[in-house]
């Protein structure tokens, strides 16, 4: 699951940028942008009917809980991310950063 | 599933509809920086990180982390109970460890996420504020109306009967069945077929259709007189070999546009040319003097190449195709000349959408013709990825335009360019998949079956056998045509329907040749006791 960079020299910039993303809108323009190339990679239908038919699988011996659903398909859709998608959304961050930090 | 007992109850709602407010208030704000103002999001109460994604404690006015689960800590801590995804709506419970389901908060997400719409968005043309959406509550006449009506089920499936090669029809007819306007058309009466005069009307068998599919009787139904009248409007549909199935949706789109109410020959309003006509645009631009000439011409489907030069046929899919289908073409010399320079120059034509229709259909060229002799054709069995909910923006003429404007004067294009004050919310571009003809085998000795959605799950359909199914297994068919339908409709402002005017009007008629007839059986009797009396 993804979390906070806890140390290094990240650390210290993370929650700053991570702020001035969310309060000028980049953080959901760029998400909204991700969700658009996995919807179109055929990721998030493939995500959307496995959780569906894993979850009904499951009715019969009392059910998944959301939680345990997401823990088990994780991994696998992690993994399943486009190398192309990926790569794209990496650069499109990091050109933002690149015009606020020196590195 | 009740959250909570009535006080509790009303103190949750409260606290849920200002959190998915603010969501949703938040959402169009950032869309549309018109004034660059920075909208300060919530700090996790546990770590202090902006979040992202908050989670809003419904008992107090704590935000939290998901992933990390400092929420979940937030509830532990306090006792509190409940949280809540601000965008999505989902609600925790802490004592069931999980997400649960309660309508009466669902149905407040979707109002409140509506109206936050309709404030941050307005019509372009006259610049008037949307109408505000309200549920629907009867009123007197309706509520008794409805307490002497039987239910019916609103489970509509039933396989059809072969009644000889007609998989091609039973495939399309499914696709109407499974078809949001046309079921809601034709079961709110709009075309009675007890009442209707017209002779041969496929109207009226698309009624009797779907009140086969929505009665009691769950075995499977043949179309026959749909298939006879199908004949005899176009005999070369006629007899029993195997038809196109595109073929048969175009001529039956056709047919029920003709006998109809509001049939009309151009800007028709029928209810085949309100649910599947758009507008497509050609601009033809002249390369020599940047001259740009528009048309446009109406349009009931699309359909897409498959084979290309370039591309290999592996890897299509339906934005791929789309992309194609608006991409420029360039045309000879002798193709085109233009208005302004006067001559026969190059030019590049380009496709765009100028009006989306509420439901769109696509075709995928399968069946390549070699010649006017169909049994001298080729079948192209390349899969074609699709998706199960698709935005048409890039393929608008309004955003191609856009882009192109951008394009022109350099400027980065955004992530998205949509929403926009110009351009619309995402709510007008936005499609769900809802059903798929699929043909295996050749052209001459092949098969079709469909896949069709009902509420939210997947069927297949081959003529008289329905079995349950999944989105995967219908996004992995060999589809050959695709039908999606607008997740919202967008409505004008303010307007009656001209069928509520029109049934005025008529009631006024009505009442006008009562008051007539009365007087005319007055008269009689006057005048036959004036003729008794002398």
């Amino acid at each position: 699951m993804p979390s906070a960079p806890k140390d290094g020299r990240n650390a210290a910039l993370y929650a700053p940028l991570r702020r001035r993303m969310i309060e000028n809108g980049d953080w959901d323009r760029i998400a909204a942008r991700l969700a658009h190339e996995l919807n179109e990679s055929g990721w998030i239908d493939k995500f959307k009917d496995q959780s569906k038919e894993t979850a009904r699988a499951a009715e019969a011996t009392g059910g998944v809980s959301v939680e345990t659903l997401m823990a088990e398909l994780w991994p696998q859709a992690q993994e399943e991310v486009p190398s192309s998608v990926r790569q794209e959304i990496v650069g499109v961050i990091r050109k933002l950063l690149e015009k606020q930090i020196e590195f | 599933m009740l959250l909570a007992e009535d006080a509790e109850r009303e103190a949750l709602l409260n606290r849920y509809k200002t959190a998915i407010q603010w969501s949703a208030h938040r959402a169009h704000d950032v869309a549309y920086p018109a004034k660059r103002r920075k909208i300060a999001p919530p700090d996790c109460s546990v770590c202090g990180l902006a979040l992202s994604k908050p989670f809003a404690c419904l008992h107090c006015t704590a935000s939290g982390c998901w992933y990390d689960g400092h929420i979940k800590q937030h509830l532990q801590d306090t006792g509190h109970d409940f949280c809540a995804d601000v965008k999505t709506g989902y609600i925790f419970c802490i004592e069931c460890d999980d997400f649960v389901y309660d309508s009466t908060f669902s149905r407040i997400h979707k109002l409140v996420t509506i109206a936050e719409e309709e404030k941050a968005t307005a019509f372009e043309v006259s610049k008037r504020l949307r109408e505000p959406f309200s549920l629907w509550t009867p009123n007197a006449q309706e509520r008794t109306a409805l307490e002497g009506a039987i239910p019916a089920s609103c489970q509509g499936r039933r396989g059809l009967l072969n009644l000889g090669q007609t998989c091609f029809m039973n495939v399309i007819l499914q696709s109407f069945i499974a078809n949001p306007l046309l079921r809601n058309y034709y079961l709110s009466d709009k075309h009675n077929s007890r009442l209707c005069k017209t002779n041969d009307c496929i109207s009226c068998e698309m009624d009797r259709l779907f009140t086969e599919v929505y009665s009691e009787n769950s075995t499977p139904y043949g179309p026959f007189k749909l298939l006879a009248k199908t004949w005899r409007s176009s005999s070369e549909l006629s007899g029993y070999s195997q038809q196109d199935a595109h073929e048969f949706f175009i001529t039956a789109l056709n047919h029920i546009h003709a006998t109809s109410r509001g049939s009309t020959s151009l800007q028709c309003i029928c209810i085949i040319h309100s649910t599947f006509a758009g507008l497509l645009q050609s601009d033809v631009k002249c390369e020599r003097c940047g001259k740009v000439a528009e048309k446009t011409d109406p349009m009931l489907d699309i359909s897409l190449e498959l084979k290309g030069d370039s591309s290999n046929e592996q890897d299509l899919t339906l934005a791929s195709c789309l992309r194609r289908y608006t991409h420029p073409e360039k045309l000879g010399p002798n193709e085109y000349s233009c208005e302004k320079c006067g001559k026969a120059t190059h030019s590049s034509k380009r496709l765009s959408i100028r009006k989306l229709p509420p439901v769109l259909s696509f075709q995928f060229k399968r069946f390549e013709h070699k010649s006017v002799d169909k049994s001298a054709a080729r079948k192209i069995d390349a899969p074609v990825r699709f998706p199960s909910s698709l935005n048409m923006a890039p393929y608008t003429t309004l955003v191609m335009h856009q882009q192109e404007l951008l394009k022109e004067s350099g400027t980065a294009s955004p992530a998205t360019l949509i929403p926009d004050k110009a351009l619309g919310p995402e709510a007008l571009y936005e499609y769900d998949l809802f059903a798929v003809v699929c043909h295996e085998g050749q052209i001459d000795n092949g098969h079709y079956t469909c896949y069709a959605r009902s509420h939210n799950e997947w069927y297949r359909y081959d003529d008289d056998k329905v079995t349950h199914s999944t989105l995967s297994a219908c996004l992995n068919s060999q589809a050959y045509m695709c039908f999606y339908v607008k997740r919202h409709l967008d409505y004008k402002p303010h307007i009656t329907p001209s069928y509520v005017v029109m049934r005025e009007q008529e009631a006024v008629k009505e009442k006008e040749r009562e008051k007539e007839k009365e007087a005319a059986r007055m008269k009689e009797v006057e005048d036959e006791l004036l003729a008794a009396a002398s």
